[in-house]
């Protein structure tokens, strides 16, 4: 198969309704004026929904749900029996993925997986997943993905990659899984010269108008040290703590674990937790190592910048802008990264 | 890899009341196989109705059956100790990298301890007289706020000092009609025992105030960072350097802990 494919917007609809016989096909659907990646996508929207800016919320749930069983567990008197949930086994297709979300899985794949242990739960939806990402064609006022050595047009961890040049897109199968999809799903044409270039200019003009940026580069290295700064104060001071950046974060991925119980018997499930919240480090007996905001966004922003360059080699940012676009008390991280590097002295 | 969130059941076969709020619970594998796990090593366990936490194995590997000492402090620890012999939990591990054995080979050893932060030291000082050739002199100076508070007194009064080349110091911060030992916080009276740190190494554990004050007192006798070895504690959920909580910079205490050298903490941000 040669490496660029075209195909019109009806064969993109047909590729994902064939899939579906075989597996979920969640895509970018329009709900109450909302862009979020669902198994209920409109065939007849599909386009409309690609067009709009980047989902609401990142696909992260997909691989990492917001809940899932763990175990279920009965107790009789004495007794304890434990059951592990059984585990999913659907395939999935997740398709109009944005090039920096698609980014942050790569990022999980290293947090979930990684040298020291990984991890069962996702990295079964991993396996049975196939991500097809999204040029970017109308990026978001807030964001900074070329910053983060990322960029519109740039995926280079999705098995197959679309680029929209009007009557359809250009596609690139970039790993087994992409070529195994088109070849069992998709109908399609060797791509032309003129439509290769179409999408090239597209891209070129997505990354035209991308216009924020931030000042990471060295970043990790100007926080060394800076522990007790008096920014941790200034920039926490306005923060609420209600944990939206996190929720929106398509890096973020700390995480509880909680008994559902009814009677003797219940379901222990994993959930999302923000390390925004107060009791997200208290012990019992009542200890916090971090008992204020001021703790709290340092170890935010510390683990983004600082903490995850030194133990995965990559900052945990893609520049997607969501904690920018949503924060309701308009906490900036570039402000923040500006600060922190305006006031080293490596600089 | 495995459902690594998923516990064991292990029914709890012994229970010791070591003080008015700590309990010491001997577990035994559903299964019949113990996981197989280093002195300082944790593991976390489960009333699934109630909560999970991660607690420090207080018995030595060498030794069985596994014993875990539990000091009521929140809802699942008040569970716990409303339970009896008989009962199961939940129990998965082990978790933590334990003390560095290496290290510590044919070193002379002081054990510092305060409250219920003797419990991992315990795993290690029976680790160590199990194998007593392969350690030098073993002196363990241990404090707790009241008589009553002393935790495995069995083993500080009877079991230990029986030993060859181990000498036991207690004191309690305060006495009571029956005590006619030395009273005094733990950082003066280890500075008034004055050991002498050539060719020992320090392991000190106990609450985090402790140890800080503990570790001043080791840097004024002359203790190198390199020679002092603590074990810390933060809330965890996960035990594999995933959900977030226990770091310190970059390292998680699950995981790359809980068991550093102060040499190691100096060069991470004091989150604890």
């Amino acid at each position: 198969m040669a490496e660029m494919q075209f195909m019109t917007h009806d064969q993109i609809v047909s590729l994902l309704q064939r899939f579906s016989e075989e597996g979920t096909v969640y895509a970018p659907t329009i709900v109450e004026d909302q862009v979020d990646f669902s198994s209920r996508w409109e065939a007849g929207e599909l386009v409309q929904a690609l067009k709009r800016g980047n989902s609401t919320l990142p696909p992260k749930d997909l691989f990492f749900p917001q809940t899932e069983s763990i175990f279920r567990f009965k107790s009789k008197d004495r007794d304890l029996q434990i059951e592990p949930a059984d585990p999913e086994e659907q395939k999935f297709l997740v398709f109009g993925v944005r090039p920096c979300d698609a980014r942050s899985i790569n990022m999980l794949d290293e947090v979930f997986g990684g040298p020291d242990f990984e991890e069962t739960y996702y990295k079964r939806r991993r396996d049975n997943s196939v991500l097809a990402t999204w040029t970017c064609v109308e990026p978001d006022q807030t964001c900074f993905c070329a910053s983060l050595g990322c960029g519109p047009g740039e995926a280079d961890n999705a098995d197959i990659h679309f680029t929209d040049v009007g009557e359809g897109a250009v596609v690139q199968p970039k790993s087994e899984k992409g070529r195994q999809l088109l070849q069992d799903f998709g109908s399609f044409r060797e791509a032309e010269v003129e439509e290769v270039k179409a999408a090239q200019r597209v891209v070129q003009k997505a990354e035209e108008q991308i216009s924020l940026q931030a000042p990471v580069e060295g970043v990790d290295d100007a926080l060394t040290d800076r522990f007790e700064d008096p920014v941790w104060g200034e920039v926490s001071a306005s923060c609420i703590g209600c944990g939206i950046c996190t929720y929106l974060c398509p890096t973020c991925h700390c995480y509880d674990l909680q008994s559902e119980v009814w009677g003797g018997e219940g379901v222990r499930y994993r959930c999302w937790d923000s390390c925004m919240f107060s009791d997200f480090t208290r012990m019992a007996g009542g200890e916090n190592p971090r008992p204020t905001k001021r703790e709290r966004i340092r170890n935010r922003y510390l683990h983004k910048f600082s903490y995850m360059p030194d133990r995965y080699g990559f900052y945990g940012c893609t520049g997607c802008g969501r904690c920018l676009a949503h924060c309701p008390v308009n906490i900036d991280v570039i402000e923040f990264l500006s600060r922190a590097k305006g006031v080293s002295p490596s600089e | 890899m495995s459902e690594h969130l998923v516990p064991q059941t292990a029914r709890i076969t012994d229970i010791v009341k070591e003080t008015p709020d700590v309990k010491t619970y001997s577990v035994q594998f559903s299964s019949g196989e113990a996981f197989s796990y280093l002195p300082g090593q944790c593991a976390m366990l489960s009333l699934p109705e109630v909560g999970e936490a991660m607690f420090s194995i207080s018995s030595s590997p060498t030794d069985s059956p596994m014993e875990f000492s539990i000091k009521e402090a929140g809802s699942l620890t008040e569970k716990f100790h409303r339970l009896e012999a008989g009962w199961d939990v939940g129990i998965r591990g082990p978790y933590g990298n334990g003390f560095p054995l290496d290290m510590i080979r044919d070193k002379d050893l002081l054990f510092i301890g305060g409250g219920i932060g003797l419990a991992p030291l315990r795993s290690l000082i029976n680790y160590c007289l199990h194998h007593r050739e392969m350690h030098g002199d073993v002196h363990i100076i241990y404090g707790a706020r009241s008589p009553q508070d002393l935790v495995f007194k069995r083993d500080l009064f009877e079991n230990w000092p029986e030993c060859e080349r181990v000498r036991v110091d207690v004191t309690v911060d305060a006495g009571d009609e029956d005590w006619d030992g030395p009273v005094g916080f733990v950082p003066p009276f280890l500075e008034e025992l004055d050991p002498d740190p050539k060719g020992k190494v320090a392991i000190t554990c106990g609450p985090p105030i402790m140890i800080k004050f503990v570790v001043q007192s080791l840097d004024k006798m002359g203790y190198e960072h390199k020679d002092i070895v603590t074990t810390l504690e933060k809330k965890m959920k996960c035990g594999v350097g995933k959900c977030g909580r226990c770091n310190l910079g970059s390292k998680y205490i699950c995981l790359d802990g809980p068991v550093f050298t102060m040499d190691q903490l100096d060069k991470l941000p004091e989150d604890y």
